[in-house]
């Protein structure tokens, strides 16, 4: 039985497949488009999909899309009725999108595939979001929760799921309390959400309006905030929780004298929130204060900039402290509610990687798992989930062990491409001899392209779409930043270490393999006193690290290269960053990697076998 | 002989690729001094220095006129280097300039590996610099004025931009060997000279066979409008700017403005060149019509992907007019700006 899920419309459009409940393939459109956060109908990621079955559209049994679109639809008629007539403009262009396109998406897909009517299903946002959790987890029982912009009505939920698994599939369940039996008795697998947040009361929402506040684009800068916040001081929280009322449980609500986001196309906040925090900061204006810049040695250093830049940060600094309280409080509601130790995540503001961390030390859940394509792309993951084991009831089987969905290349494919540049190469076969002259090049402080088999689902490069550099040497972070990524030089790169290696350097992580989301890195830690020095150019400000643990099973290749540069240097840790150009999609064929290889700094590429050296 | 310490040293890409130089004066090879400081000439014995590391390889059209066209641009543009580099502060921002005019991105997405590139009349050489970043092809960035050429020079030498070398030359005395260039690209440059068809001439010896010419030039219908607003300009002081779209467009800053105003409406010297005569000093010159901007057939659009070095319809006389009829009608929005793509023939 295959399945098709799909999201689109709102950003991040995506398309994933099942077959008789396994994964066959995800992807999102921006891969194959190369637009950036590509929203349009995924055409590509579709096609993608269905080749990479060998299939085509009429033996597909089902295709679900990721939210309910007239419910949707509905939203927008009565917020712009509620606050009409100054909503005219979002009105106008709101109806504008809708008739044109997102009205008859049913039409579109139908044809597209060309299945009949009864074989398309639409699954609310939030039940999508929760199902591209829960039913890509190893677990039987666990709470979840949701955060969001906004999907329906819906913004955040807080709820429960519970499945049955197939005989002989391996899972891990709340058996101290519940007992395997019990749960294998009800053999049904649901998901009940029972607690909502609705439109226009939105984390996600408050997030994105300080993303813009503080000159980044919305939808696309909210982790360059994240990574705003630890130079900055949380000094402005009692401000923040003017805009936002959090209760005891991590309920919400918006202070909407402060937004407009709800009634304008424009702009997110207002004429009162600019008075509380002063005018926004020029958009995608340089950034430094006397924390990153403590000799004054920015080309542009002016004093009075450097102290604005700070008041910024210290903003950054709040939103991202007001951010990690809620969700604290959200998440440990979620535990009260349902006692499990267990809690699986889902939504945008789930990539918040600081505020998972915090959430995993901090309330009394054991374990968190997020797929690593948390935001909305995974709504088209977690339709097609739903409807198979909650819509079909049929018993689970597939765990999301790694993220490695995306389209790969075959040797001929990637030797053509290269051949048709007209560059010089050298294929390699063995894998030893390949992380051996990877480790060789990285341990010369040259800067390497990795690029093998198929592409990761979801906004990380994990070592198959990958940048790697020295991560011991400070000056990577300046080298990688200016001269390979053409970004501003304080953002921060994440290191990638050895599962098994991975608590000698960060604090509070006693067994790292069974941390999914470290996998996906999609958790900040603290590193261990003494050891961020080692690894400079992937500490951040404050001594932290967006980690990603490797393991051999999944990715052999990245496994032993950084194996190997562990037994030159002592230290088992690559910088890892994503195999794109600033402003760029992360590089899904051999062409697009050798076009950012010679667009950019990086001196060597290893592509499935092939090595190009400039 | 003792070194000149008056000279910086020749840049090193310039003296890999010191087999494709020549004496501007007088065609002979060229070499690079022991002490790496000067370019000689092996024949007439003359010697060529640099300055920050630009060679300066100028040298002066034979005078047959009595205004010398080429020093009027030359102190012109001494005077007025533009565009600057005010608003372009990284490699980035360059970049990002650089692909919001369709143009230098799809020229820097299809120049294929290992191309040697010429880029004639550079200005302060913000194309080259952006050409220059993409590895595995070597770009020559020539200008007449110096002043220009420093400001290229200081934001290659910033951004380490390895790919480029800065050179002054006038573009009537070349100092490369024929059949040098895989491209070459001379934008806007031609029709500030005293002999644009010489000019082509000249630059287009320069390239391979089977190699590409790249030549933008005002149009002569397109850039009418230009010609009346210029003429309201000067009767009026300069002022009413906001007839030209450029001029009062709300998203273009201070300096962007005044350098399209002076480019525009400030310039020594001009000429304005219709479709057909472009095609016939292509076809003087041994070289085939490829492709052109805005396109040379009526009623076809220029898409975004579209491919500069493939072969396309010349168009007829009639395409020329209604193409020329409609950069008139649209108010010269690029200055009656067209771009001619051509190849050498084999």
């Amino acid at each position: 039985m295959y399945i098709l899920g799909i999201s689109c419309y709102y950003h991040d459009a995506a398309a994933s497949l099942l077959h008789d409940g396994m994964l066959v393939a995800a992807a999102e459109e921006e891969r194959f488009t190369r637009k950036k956060h590509d929203y349009s109908f995924p055409d590509h990621a579709i096609d993608f999909c269905l080749r990479q079955a060998g299939i085509t559209g009429q033996n597909l049994d089902l295709v679900v899309f990721y939210e309910k679109p007239l419910l949707k639809f509905e939203r927008i008629l009565m917020t712009t009725l509620q606050t009409f007539p100054q909503s005219w403009d979002v009105f106008r262009e709101s109806m504008i999108g809708w008739f044109n396109e997102k009205l008859w998406i049913k039409g579109h897909i139908l044809t597209k595939l060309n299945i009949p009517n009864e074989k398309l299903l639409f699954i609310e946002h939030h039940l999508s979001h929760a199902a591209s959790a829960f039913f890509c987890s190893p677990y039987e029982e666990a709470a979840i929760l949701t955060v969001d912009g906004v999907g329906e009505w819906t913004t955040a939920t807080v709820g429960r799921g519970r499945a049955f698994w197939a005989e002989g599939q391996g899972r891990q369940g709340e058996s101290e309390t519940r007992g395997k039996k019990e749960q294998s008795a009800t053999r049904s697998n649901s998901i009940e959400l029972f607690d909502e947040v609705n439109f226009p009361h939105s984390l996600g929402l408050l997030y994105s309006a300080f993303t813009a506040f503080l000159g980044f684009r919305i939808n696309n800068g909210e982790y360059k905030v994240m990574g705003m916040a630890p130079y900055g001081r949380p000094n402005r929280v009692e401000d923040i929780y003017k805009l936002i009322e959090v209760g005891d449980n991590g309920e919400f609500r918006l202070n909407m004298d402060y937004f407009c986001f709800h009634h304008s196309i424009s702009r997110t906040f207002n004429g009162n929130f600019v008075k509380l925090f002063g005018e926004p900061r020029v958009h995608e204006s340089a950034f430094y204060t006397l924390i990153t810049h403590p000799k004054q040695d920015h080309p542009q250093w002016n004093e009075a900039r450097a102290q604005s830049n700070q008041h910024y940060a210290d903003i950054a600094a709040s939103i991202q402290r007001v951010t990690e309280e809620t969700l604290l409080k959200m998440a440990s509601y979620a535990h009260r509610c349902t006692g499990l130790k267990k809690l699986c995540m889902a939504g945008g503001v789930v990539l918040n990687s600081v505020a998972n961390g915090r959430i995993l030390r901090e309330t009394p859940f054991e374990d968190v798992f997020i797929q690593p394509a948390a935001g909305d792309s995974g709504g088209a993951l977690g339709a097609a989930l739903y409807a198979y084991h909650v819509l079909l009831g049929q018993p689970r089987k597939f765990v999301m062990e790694h993220a490695y969905w995306g389209q790969g290349y075959s040797p001929d494919e990637v030797r053509a491409e290269i051949e048709a540049t007209g560059l010089p190469y050298q294929r390699i076969e063995d894998p030893e001899r390949l992380a051996q002259l990877m480790v060789d090049d990285l341990l010369a402080g040259k800067v390497i392209g990795l690029f093998q088999g198929r592409f990761e689902w979801g906004p990380r490069a994990l070592g198959n779409r990958s940048i790697l550099a020295d991560p011991r040497r400070a000056e990577m972070k300046a080298i990688v930043n200016a001269r390979i990524k053409f970004r501003e030089p304080f953002r921060p790169f994440a290191p990638a270490v050895l599962e098994e290696r991975a608590a000698d350097f960060y604090a509070d992580l006693d067994d790292p393999t069974r941390h999914y989301p470290l996998r996906h890195m999609l958790m900040v830690y603290h590193t261990k006193d003494g050891q961020g020095e080692k690894i400079k150019a992937v500490t951040h400000q404050g001594g932290t690290g967006r980690l990603q643990t490797v393991r051999r099973e999944w990715n052999p290749l990245y496994y032993r290269t950084i194996e190997l540069f562990g037994e030159a240097t002592g230290v088992p840790v690559l910088l890892n960053t994503s195999f794109n150009l600033r402003g760029e999609p992360i590089v899904n064929t051999p062409t697009n990697a050798l076009d950012t290889f010679a667009k950019s700094g990086i001196e060597t590429l290893y592509m499935d076998g092939y090595v190009i050296r400039k | 002989m003792e070194s000149d310490v008056t000279s910086s040293v020749v840049p090193s890409l310039m003296a890999q690729h010191i087999d494709i130089f020549v004496c501007p004066s007088c065609g002979g090879a060229l070499h690079v001094s022991s002490d790496r400081r000067r370019i000689e000439c092996s024949k007439c014995n003359l010697s060529f220095r640099s300055e920050k590391g630009i060679p300066l390889l100028f040298w002066p059209n034979e005078s047959d006129s009595k205004v010398d066209v080429t020093e009027i641009v030359k102190s012109f543009y001494e005077e007025n280097p533009f565009p600057g580099y005010e608003d372009v502060d990284s490699k980035w921002s360059l970049r990002d300039k650089a692909e919001k005019g369709i143009f230098a991105r799809l020229l820097d997405d299809q120049i294929p590996y290992g191309w040697k590139i010429l880029e004639v009349g550079c200005g302060t050489g913000q194309l080259s610099n952006f050409l220059g970043m993409t590895w595995g092809r070597t770009v020559f960035a020539t200008d007449i004025c110096l002043n220009s050429l420093k400001l290229g020079q200081e934001f290659k030498e910033t951004h380490q931009i390895d790919n480029v070398v800065f050179l002054q030359m006038n573009l009537f005395r070349p100092a490369f060997k024929t059949d040098s260039f895989d491209l070459v690209i001379c934008n806007g440059v031609l029709h500030h000279t005293s002999a644009p068809f010489l000019g082509f001439q000249s630059i287009s010896k320069l390239i391979k066979k089977g190699g590409f010419v790249i030549v933008g030039l005002y149009n002569t219908y397109g850039r009418i409008p230009t010609d009346i607003r210029r003429f309201i300009f000067k009767l009026s002081g300069n002022r009413f700017k906001s007839l030209d779209p450029r001029l009062r467009a709300k998203n273009l800053s201070d300096i962007r403005k005044h350098i399209w105003f002076m480019d525009q409406y400030k310039n020594p010297h001009e000429s304005k060149h219709t479709i057909g005569e472009a095609l016939s000093w292509f076809d003087q010159s041994g070289v085939e019509f490829i492709n052109s901007i805005p396109k040379s057939t009526a009623f076809e659009p220029f898409c975004p992907e579209e491919k500069l070095f493939k072969a396309n319809p010349r168009g007829t006389r009639l395409d020329h007019f209604f193409v020329q009829l409609g950069m008139l009608l649209s108010g010269g929005r690029e200055g009656g700006f067209f771009i001619m793509i051509g190849r050498k023939k084999t």
